[in-house]
């Protein structure tokens, strides 16, 4: 190609002056050409070889931003914004022309011929020239050879831009998922379509910005058809909205390739997936030279597809509606044109677009609100709760001064500060707290293609998503969430002949839940599907060698099963879920967010997951006790009860270990001296005992005396210490002291190792039943 | 090994040591430490102990809201333990964390130019020299100039027993 960056400069500005002598403000298509243009013409410009002033490149880079703005609706005073507008860019011409024509000492080249004086220097006749426009090529001229992707070339001045880039990319794809999916529910609705489009503009544009064709290109060529769509010109199908999946798919993996790239710039480029074929595509469908690949049996039906279904017309009859309705009565809706024709009654009309009304219904309160916040560095926020800690027990040391209890009027001042000292802390640990919606909503995502690969019909249902927890706990429970809720449309919920067959509706529902509840984190997930079934369970269990076949379980212990490593039922091994790695680690993952997962399931009814976890894991509720001279803190959550034995309720096993039995459960005594090689033997009977529960086994703490209760904020120890066992950080306690805070497992684990030879060997005593029973229980749920 | 060679080596060893050291006393020797290493110095504290750790490991402080583990260099360097009294010191040095060594006592900070460090001497085989930085020279005394970050970081705080 013989065109250079100047000839482009000129037909571009040509085009774009032209245009902003007609352009008013309700021609929101013209006003989109006009910023492309002006985009293509700061990449233009920007080319060396156009050697273009930079005045220009600023001038258009600012008038693509008033684009921006006014097609956004951003701008209050949108008319004389658009009247200054359209002057300053027929002043274009003049600071293009003025510079092109005073210093070029080329020879004229007089083969362009362009309106305007077209002197183009030999230098600007690049042999790749054609490439820098080729992200904003107009989509319905497809190029001859198709899009090529080129590799990247990242200026180190620009990664700080890159960074921010990245971050917002992300957050704007998350979005776009949300879109689509609300988009997907209610096709009908231009301005989801909107919100759909914007997203994917603003990443076009900062990729332009960066020069990230790639992902430029891509963007653009969807907005392209998203375009299409809000025009009416194209029906946003299920098969488009697949594409534009796809499309959010290859931009992920673009941007975490961009991502990872970061961290070691080496000033070099970029390898980048190939977005070509998409490319290609996208321009292929928009230019109406490819029917979008429509899917069958899609879970939102449209209305005539749903009568369909329901045996009411058949598709024939919906056909021809529909082509009635694109030629004579647009405004019309599939339904009513069937009405008309009396193809179908109102009340099945009715019926059948009822649930995609109750499916928008919830969802149009919960739109999105774009809320203010800025963005700040999460050990910013630590060393602030830290400080606060501190100044907290600061302020407890002064206010129990013994010279304070003189002067009331000291005591009014100091309590103040305290109340103000709380208020504060409390504000400090609230900044870390996000809404869980942002997670939830990946999961409708999830939902989707699980449901599409397994041929089901699976609904999500999305409550309490403004519920807010700690960033921390959040970015932590994700990946249990994504495995559960697999598992409930994977097993859970039954295919849609099973459904039928067992007189449920063919749509199988998942609701996914947060709420607050006693200063803890509920997060349910209920499906309407089979239930567990603990017969079944038990069976498995004995087959795989987990449990022998001689043991009763109760219902519980026998859903408890599905945790046991290389535990599944699924009868075949989808790709999705059954594997049997997967529960077991949800489990540990709950238990390290130091959190409880519960289940309940009826047979034919449906299962429910009831997650419970801490609002944060900054602070837990313990029991602060004393050992020796060591205190130490229990968190509430794993504290059963506590007690003070009688002799009578010790038994000593061969004269080294304890057991106390209490109401006829017999639970292991640990000495935090012995399992901690410091000194002091504590007399269980002349002290208390904790008992708490860790992984359904329980063993008693021996402790001098309680303390008290508190909330701690836990520190880490550092990773020095990483590898303690039976200690899980540090808490500074009321006197600025440090406690230790005890993590139940690992002490226990410590123990057994301390211990297991003797507790073999007592499964021979007298107690031989009770102990027998024990371990196997401990074979059932280790 | 001619003498012109010998002062050739310790100058080019230990030139760029050359800096302000801060020194303390432990068993009577006088040791130092880069003050850029120093995040601060101060008097011992509560320590709570921390099981499962080396006898070096005295536990852990509460630095201002952050919990920090200290060290007793006393018994790290294999030298009797004394009685903690009114002088002993707590420095907390970063080494890519904050960690609290505990001195007898702080000394002074000197400037102690690169020519006045002569390298670690080659002691027999039971005295390890790789904390050993050089030796500084200040008017007629010897300071013992510490590589912390070898003293602190090449051990691991908790014993391996543990790690079971």
């Amino acid at each position: 190609m013989s065109s250079g960056p100047g000839e482009q400069i000129n037909a571009l500005l040509a085009q774009l002056q032209q245009a902003a002598a007609a352009v008013e403000l309700t021609d929101l298509p013209l006003l989109a050409k006009m910023h492309g243009w002006c985009e293509q013409l700061v990449d233009t410009t920007g080319d060396p070889a156009a050697s273009a002033p930079a005045e220009l490149r600023l001038e258009i880079t600012a008038a693509a931003k008033t684009l921006e703005q006014l097609i956004l609706g951003e701008i209050e005073n949108a008319q004389q914004e658009l009247n200054t507008l359209t002057t300053r860019i027929s002043a274009l011409d003049q600071l293009w022309a003025g510079i092109e024509n005073a210093p070029a000492p080329a020879a004229g080249n007089s083969e362009h011929s362009a309106p305007s004086a077209a002197a183009s220097t030999p230098e600007e006749i690049q042999p790749c020239a054609s490439s820098v426009a080729v992200p904003v090529v107009e989509a319905s001229e497809p190029l001859p050879g198709g899009y090529a992707s080129e590799p990247l070339l990242l200026a180190a001045s620009e990664l700080e831009y890159v960074k921010g880039f990245v971050d917002e990319a992300r957050e704007h794809l998350e979005a776009i998922e949300v879109a689509v999916l609300e988009v997907e529910r209610s096709p009908d609705h231009m301005d989801k379509v909107n919100d759909l489009f914007r997203p994917f503009h603003t990443i076009k544009g900062m990729a332009g910005f960066l020069n990230l064709r790639d992902i430029n290109c891509l963007t653009h060529e969807v907005e392209t058809l998203l375009d299409q769509g809000r025009k009416g010109q194209r029906q946003i199908t299920a098969g488009l909205i697949d594409l534009v999946f796809d499309v959010v798919d290859i931009l992920k993996v673009q941007i975490n390739e961009v991502a990872a790239y970061l961290p070691q710039p080496h000033g070099g480029v970029i390898a980048q997936p190939p977005v070509a074929k998409m490319i290609d595509k996208l321009r292929r469908v928009a230019a109406g030279e490819e029917a979008v690949s429509e899917r069958s049996g899609s879970p939102p039906l449209k209305t005539g597809e749903k009568l369909v279904a329901m045996g009411v017309t058949a598709p024939e009859v919906v056909d021809f509606a529909l082509e009635k309705q694109k030629t004579t009565t647009p405004e019309k809706k599939t339904g009513e044109i069937l009405m008309d024709l009396g193809a179908a009654t109102a009340r099945q009309v009715s019926q059948a677009t009822r649930p995609a009304a109750a499916e928008s219904a919830p969802k149009a309160g919960s739109s999105t609100v774009a809320d203010q916040s800025i963005r700040i560095d999460t050990l910013k926020l630590d060393s602030l709760v830290d400080l606060v800690g501190e100044l907290v027990v600061a302020q407890t040391l002064v206010a129990g001064h013994t010279l304070i209890g003189s002067d009331p009027k000291l005591i009014k001042d100091v309590s103040q500060v305290g109340k103000i000292v709380r208020d504060v802390q409390e504000m400090a640990m609230s900044m870390r707290m996000i809404p869980i919606g942002g997670t939830f909503q990946k999961m409708s995502r999830l939902v989707r293609d699980v449901s599409r690969k397994a041929d089901k019909q699976v609904e999500l249902i999305l409550a309490g998503e403004d519920t807010e927890l700690d960033k921390n706990v959040i970015q932590q429970i994700g990946d249990p969430l994504v495995h559960m809720i697999r598992n409930a449309v994977d097993h859970g919920i039954e295919g849609p002949e099973d459904r039928a067959a067992a007189g449920k509706e063919p749509v199988g529902r998942v609701y996914l839940s947060a709420r607050h509840q006693a200063g803890n984190i509920v997060i349910e997930i209920r499906d309407d599907g089979r239930g567990l079934n603990p017969q079944k369970l038990t069976a498995k269990a004995i087959e795989k060698g987990l449990i022998e076949p001689s043991q009763e379980l109760t219902d519980q212990q026998a859903y408890a099963l599905i945790f046991a490593p290389g535990f599944s039922t699924a009868q075949v091994i989808s790709d999705i879920s059954g594997r049997g790695v997967g529960m077991d680690v949800v489990r540990r993952n709950i238990q390290e967010l130091r959190g409880k997962i519960e289940i309940q399931s009826e047979i034919g009814v449906g299962t429910t997951f009831t997650i419970s976890l801490p609002l944060t894991l900054a602070i837990i509720d313990g029991m602060v006790v004393r050992a020796g001279e060591e205190r130490f803190i229990i968190p509430t959550i794993v504290i059963e009860q506590a007690l003070r034995p009688t002799p009578n309720m010790i038994t000593t096993v061969q004269q080294r270990g304890q057991m106390l039995s209490v109401r006829g459960r017999l639970i292991p005594l640990i000495q935090l001296g012995q399992v901690f090689d410091m000194d002091g033997y504590i007399n269980p009977c002349e002290a208390m005992v904790v008992i708490a529960i860790t992984e359904n086994r329980e063993v008693g703490i021996v402790v001098n005396e309680l303390i008290g209760q508190q909330q701690v904020v836990i520190k880490t120890l550092g990773e020095k210490f990483q590898h303690l066992r039976g200690v899980s950080g540090g808490a500074i306690l009321g006197d600025g002291r440090v406690g230790l805070i005890l993590e139940v497992s690992g002490l226990e684990n410590v123990f057994r190792s301390y211990y297991q030879p003797m507790l073999d060997h007592s499964g021979a005593t007298d107690h031989q039943g009770t102990l027998a029973s024990v371990s196997n229980y401990k074979a059932v749920l280790n | 090994m001619s003498h012109a060679t010998q002062d050739l080596v310790s100058s080019n060893v230990c030139s760029e040591l050359g800096g302000k050291y801060l020194t303390f006393m432990l068993d009577n020797e006088e040791y130092g430490l880069a003050i850029l290493k120093v995040r601060e110095i101060i008097g011992i504290m509560d320590i709570t102990n921390v099981p499962q750790t080396p006898d070096f490991v005295e536990g852990v402080i509460n630095l201002r809201g952050k919990v920090i583990p200290v060290i007793d260099l006393r018994t790290k360097f294999g030298l009797p333990r004394t009685e903690y009294n009114d002088q002993t010191c707590i420095i907390v040095v970063d080494v890519g964390m904050l960690v609290g060594i505990i001195v007898d006592t702080v000394r002074e900070v000197h400037d102690i130019p690169g020519g006045d460090i002569e390298p670690a001497p080659q002691l027999g085989g039971s005295i390890n020299t790789d904390f050993i930085l050089g030796m500084g020279k200040v008017k007629d005394e010897v300071k013992i100039l510490l590589d912390i970050d070898k003293v602190l970081v090449t051990d691991e705080f908790v014993q391996a027993a543990a790690t079971l």
